[in-house]
Order: structure tokens, then sequence, then C-alpha cells
């Protein structure tokens, strides 16, 4: 399932796809969903017991990409982001254009014919171009038309036992979680929420929340990972295979400490192997979510991605399933709040 | 286009052309000619023997790639370059690792969440690393220094006739020269093929082939780049357009003005290309081996020269054998 979310089309705005296969696999497994106006899934799942305090768990369903901005006289498309990506990243990729994934490689003219500063600067992303093989602005129409989303063509592979690597694990590594926790039964009732729009300023968390009125909320993310060769450890955020992350606050939220003592008391009595997220750089859906109506208690658990808004994600599956056991673990130890 | 496809997914980086050696032998031999592999990794061929004007066709069988310098705690690699890849590129590249098994691995970079300050300056290669997710100790049973490093690119179908692959700098000419081989049928001519090593790191394949044997013409073929919105525009040619022809102070001016009037003839476009000196390629070898070849640059106009994926014209890879082929069958 992470598989098929990793290869559905996302980016922020057009992420129909991700939506389409949450709803075939949760379908048999919950009776109450609703779909927002714009486009967000709100599940109710009923468990057991009713709690005393409403709780939503979240996940958004866009990821990072790209939007045609205009195509050249000669039959390229110039680009423009959607969410944060880092220009250095992008040249002689492969990418899908569009509806119909028309393939392109991301261009710029040849290293033989640069001057020497030209190589030492970094390439801004308004010079580059998509090359889809058109000779000319007219025959490029005919594939292809401005506001085309566009997506990196990556490949899901497992890299080892635990290594698995692909596109778009922010946020598809937390839908999936939450789509394996919406198959098991429960101990107590919840709201599990795929939002839209994380990437362009969370604002699919806010529409939902507002619409769900929770008391507390678990939000599932992927996020930042920088443990390779040469990264100080107080620079790491986080490290791969040391088990989900729990955040205590970020450029946009606060985590609410009493939810945060509680999933760590849950981890030391379930033996899950759980780390703090030691930046508090970055932001996700909490920041929406903490500030709806009179506010909410939030907590945010992600799985650890290096590369992270790149073509190349590589996550550790005993990360995932480390998210995993703490959601389940709340849901079923609401009481005991 | 099925021989080219396979080349182009055999892993051939300057110094392991030997891993295509068999294919482009068994190439030349499907085109009629008698083919060997010589001490080098160099693949020659040759059609009728005995004819009295001898010529060599030549094309570069290995390509750019990266090659393992160190494996590190955590499944990383340490790497170079070789061949004069065009580094921007490489961030967030996937690879495969031809260890005694092939592996896949990621070239990444830090997120843009954690970069401080403007972050333009470009990756240093020296700083980067692949992540293999392997744990070291599983890695080290697999890999060692010195293995070769390629991009994982797939052989794309763009548009019309256009496709995208890595290596195309010069696979595309290796498969060109196995064509013309198997489509000259010429008594007059002696026709000696050659896939030559080691090109991008110094022209040494073609340093060997010229002492073999004294010829009457030598044609190279290589790519050359192709236009794009930013190029220099005396330096670029359209694709599309035809074979390219060079024009430089070492190459022969009586068969440049041979081919050409035989493109001209039959209606193949082509362009000229003008160097003031060194072509960059064995053209520049061949030309003073042994007592001089009379020798010609043909190029494939090629976007996006020494990146994970090149860009080139079926139709000027077809031109360019039909032109080479056709005036090879003309000759007296």
């Amino acid at each position: 399932m992470l598989e098929k979310l990793s290869y559905a089309k996302g980016v922020s705005g057009a992420d129909e796809d991700v939506k389409n296969i949450i709803l075939e696999e949760i379908k048999p497994y919950c009776d109450d969903i609703r779909i927002m106006r714009d486009g967000n899934i709100i599940v109710f799942k009923k468990g057991r017991k009713t709690p005393s305090k409403k709780l939503m768990l979240s996940a958004h369903t866009d990821e990072v990409g790209f939007i045609v901005k205009s195509i050249t006289d000669e039959g390229y498309l110039k680009f423009e982001s959607i969410g944060g990506v880092d220009s250095r990243i992008l040249l002689s990729s492969r990418v899908f254009v569009g509806e119909n994934k028309i393939p392109g490689i991301i261009g710029i003219k040849a290293v033989h014919m640069t001057t020497k500063e030209e190589r030492e600067k970094t390439v801004k992303m308004t010079e580059m171009y998509i090359d889809i093989g058109a000779d000319s602005k007219e025959e490029a129409l005919k594939f292809v038309s401005k506001g085309d989303y566009i997506m990196f063509d990556s490949e899901y592979n497992m890299l080892s036992r635990e290594k698995v690597m692909g596109k778009a694990f922010d946020d598809r590594a937390g839908v999936s979680v939450l789509i394996e926790l919406l198959k098991e039964d429960a101990e107590y009732d919840y709201y599990a929420v795929f939002n839209s729009l994380e990437e362009t300023g969370l604002k699919g968390a806010m529409t939902a929340t507002y619409f769900v009125k929770p008391d507390m909320a678990l939000i599932l993310e992927g996020t930042t990972c920088s443990d390779g060769p040469g990264s100080d450890p107080q620079n790491q955020s986080t490290v791969s295979g040391n088990g989900a992350a729990l955040s205590i606050n970020d450029s946009t939220s606060c985590s609410s400490r009493e939810l945060n003592e509680f999933i760590m008391k849950l981890a030391e009595e379930n033996d899950i192997k759980i780390q703090y997220k030691r930046t508090n750089r970055g932001g996700n859906d909490a920041g929406s979510v903490q500030i709806s109506e009179t506010g909410v208690k939030t907590a945010v658990i992600s799985v650890p991605v290096r590369y992270i808004h790149s073509p190349v994600c590589v996550m550790d599956m005993r990360d995932y399933q480390s998210a995993l056991d703490i959601a389940r673990c709340l849901v079923n130890s609401l009481g005991g709040m | 286009m099925n021989d080219l496809k396979k080349l182009i997914e055999i892993p051939a980086v300057s110094g392991y052309e030997y891993n295509s050696a068999d294919f482009i032998k068994q190439l030349f031999e499907k085109s009629g000619a008698q083919a060997y592999i010589d001490k080098l990794s160099n693949v020659v061929g040759v059609k009728n023997k005995n004819g009295k004007f001898k010529v060599l066709i030549d094309a570069h069988s290995d390509t750019i790639g990266l090659m393992v310098t160190g494996l590190e705690k955590g499944g990383f690699l340490k790497f170079v370059t070789v061949g004069g890849v065009d580094t921007r590129i490489i961030p967030s590249q996937t690879v495969v690792i031809h260890g005694n098994r092939d592996i896949k691995g990621v070239i990444g970079v830090k997120p843009p969440h954690l970069l401080k300050g403007k972050n333009d300056e470009v990756y240093k290669t020296e700083d980067l690393f692949v992540d293999t997710g392997m744990e070291l100790s599983e890695l080290e049973k697999i890999v060692e220094i010195g293995d070769i490093i390629t991009f994982d690119s797939k052989y794309t179908e763009l548009l019309g006739k256009r496709i995208a692959a890595g290596g195309l700098d010069d696979k595309l000419g290796v498969y060109i020269v196995s064509k013309v081989l198997e489509k000259v049928e010429n008594e007059a001519v002696a026709l000696y093929a050659s896939a030559t090593v080691c090109e991008e790191t110094g022209l040494n394949g073609a340093k060997v082939i010229g002492n073999y044997d004294d010829f009457d013409l030598v044609i190279v073929i290589d790519v050359t780049h192709g236009t794009t919105p930013d190029a220099i525009k005396e330096r670029a040619f359209d694709l599309g357009k035809g074979p390219v022809i060079t024009i430089a102070p070492s190459l022969s001016k009586k068969y440049n003005k041979e081919i050409l009037d035989y493109a001209n003839k039959n209606s193949i476009e082509t362009g000229i290309e003008v160097e003031s000196r060194d072509t960059g390629t064995n053209a520049w070898e061949y030309h003073s081996k042994r007592a001089s070849n009379p020798t010609v640059m043909i190029s494939i106009p090629l976007k996006y020269m020494h990146t994970s994926y090149e860009v080139a014209d079926l139709e000027d890879i077809n031109n360019t054998i039909k032109l080479i082929s056709g005036y090879l069958n003309e000759v007296k």
C-alpha cells in the first residue's frame, strides 16, 4: 500500500489519486466517511467506548511538486515549485507532466558551455526548463498546457531489509499509517482526517479541524532526517532507524506537554522505540490544528525521511512501524489520560 | 533500435568497457564483419579486408560515470567522477552500484527545511555520498573501492523522435558504426570498425587503434551539443536537422567536401561545426597516428551532454547512417 501511495500523483492541488486510493482502502472498514467541499476526507471510527475527549488523527495527502508556468516558443516548459524544493536537486531529473503523465527531463545548457562562475553558482529554478521533446510551442500545446501539475518520476524500491526509497514519503508515510490503523478495531472512538494543501500553507488542516472540532489531535507526518556522513549530531533533526520522532516544538506549533508525556509513557510501557525530533525548524499541520477555534492540544509523530522533498526519499520501515504502534496505543489507551 | 536500447543498458564507464565488449563484437558480427576484442577491450571489426580503399569508422564505447572511493558507517559510499560528469546534476540522482551484484542507491542532500543562509553555491562532489540503505557489514560483502556507479536512467521516449537516456555519448556512435558496417557493400572498400575505450579519460583506445594500420580515411562518430534555449548559438546544433560535419585545421578538407557533396546530392540535411584547434574527440588522435590518416568528424546533436539524461533525435541517427553508408557505397 505504501508503494501504491508513493507512486500516486499528489502534488498540492491535484491529489485526487491519493484520495481515491485512501477511499478504496478504508471503505470496507469504516462506515462513517465524509468528504468536505475542499476534498478533505473525514472518517469517524467507532470504537468499543466513547472517550470523554474527542481525538483527531490526521495525515496530509499532498506532496511537493511543480506547475507549468509557461511554454516557450521553442516548446520548453518553464515551471515553478509547489512547496519547498531545493533547486540544486532538480537538474537531469525525470518528471511527469499533467494528467497524461507526459515524460520530461529538467534541463539546463550543457556544462561545457558554462563559465567557471556559472558552474559554481546554484542554477535558479527560473533558468531551468522541462524538455518533453517538443520542437515548438504548437507541438507542446498538443500534449501539455499552462497550469499542468508536474511530479517527480521516482521508483519505489526496498534498498535493504529495512530501508525503502521512493517519492512523497512526506506524507504518504502518515497516510499509510492512518489507513492501516483504520483497518483495525479500536478501543475508543476517534476521527481520522486525510487533508490536502499542507505543503502550500497548512490549509486543509484548518477546515478539517473546524469540521471535526477535536479536543486533541495527533498529526502523523514524514519529517526531516539529516544523519548522513559529515552531519553534526546536533543538526541531524532525527536519525533513521531510531524510531518515530516526537516533536516538541517547531516553527508552526508547540506540542501539548501533557500529550507528549502520555505518548512517551505509552512508548516506554509498550517497548516502542521512539526519539525526539531535535530541531525547531520546519512546520506541519499542527500549526493549523492547534489554533482552530478555542485551541486544540496537539502532538506530532513523524517517520524520519532522509532527502525529504526530493525524488529520492529514504525511510526505515522500523520507524514506520514505530509510528503505527504509537498511534495504535494512543487510540486504545485514551481512557488512561 | 532494440540493439541501441540494449547497448545503453550495459554499464561501460571508462575502464569498464569490457562489460559491453562482447555485445559490441556480436553487433559487428551480425553486420557481416569479422570481429575481435583487443587487449584494452577495444572492439575491432573488419569487412572485405582486401578492398583497396581502407576506411576506419570509429566511435567510443566508454561513458562518463562515478567510482566508489570509500565505504562508510551507516552504509554510505564516497565517490569520484570518471570523465567530465556535469556535477551540478548529481544531487538526488538514483544510481546503480556495480559491485559483485548490482544494487541501487540514492545521492541525497540536506532537506530544504534545515538549510541556512543563501545556498547559492553548488554542492561539491566530495561532500556528497551514496545512501545504499544497508548496514556497512552487509555492504562490504557486495561493494569494494573501485567499483563503478552509473546513473539509474531509463530509456525514455519523448515526443516525436526524441529519446532521453544516460550514456548516449557515445553509445549512439557505436550503434551507428555497427549499422554502417552492415549497410556498406562496396568491393572497393575495406571497412574497419572500432568501438574504442577510454575516450572520456584521454582518448587512449583511439591512440592504440591508430597504431594498427594506415587508413585512407577515418570517420569518427561522436556527439556535439544540441540546441537548448540557453546554449551558445555557434556551438550548438538543432536536433532533427541531421549530422554535423566538423571543419578544423587537422581534419580532411577533401573528404569533408566529398561527404557534403554526397549529402547535398541526396538531400540529407547537415550542419557545419567549426573548431579552431582540437575537437576533443578521437579525431584528434587519428589524424596524427603513424604516417597520418585523413580524418573526418561527424557528430550527432545531443542535449544535456554528460548528465544522466542526454537527449537525441532518432532521425539524426538514421540520417547519419544513411549519409556515411551511402557515401561509402559510392566510393571507387
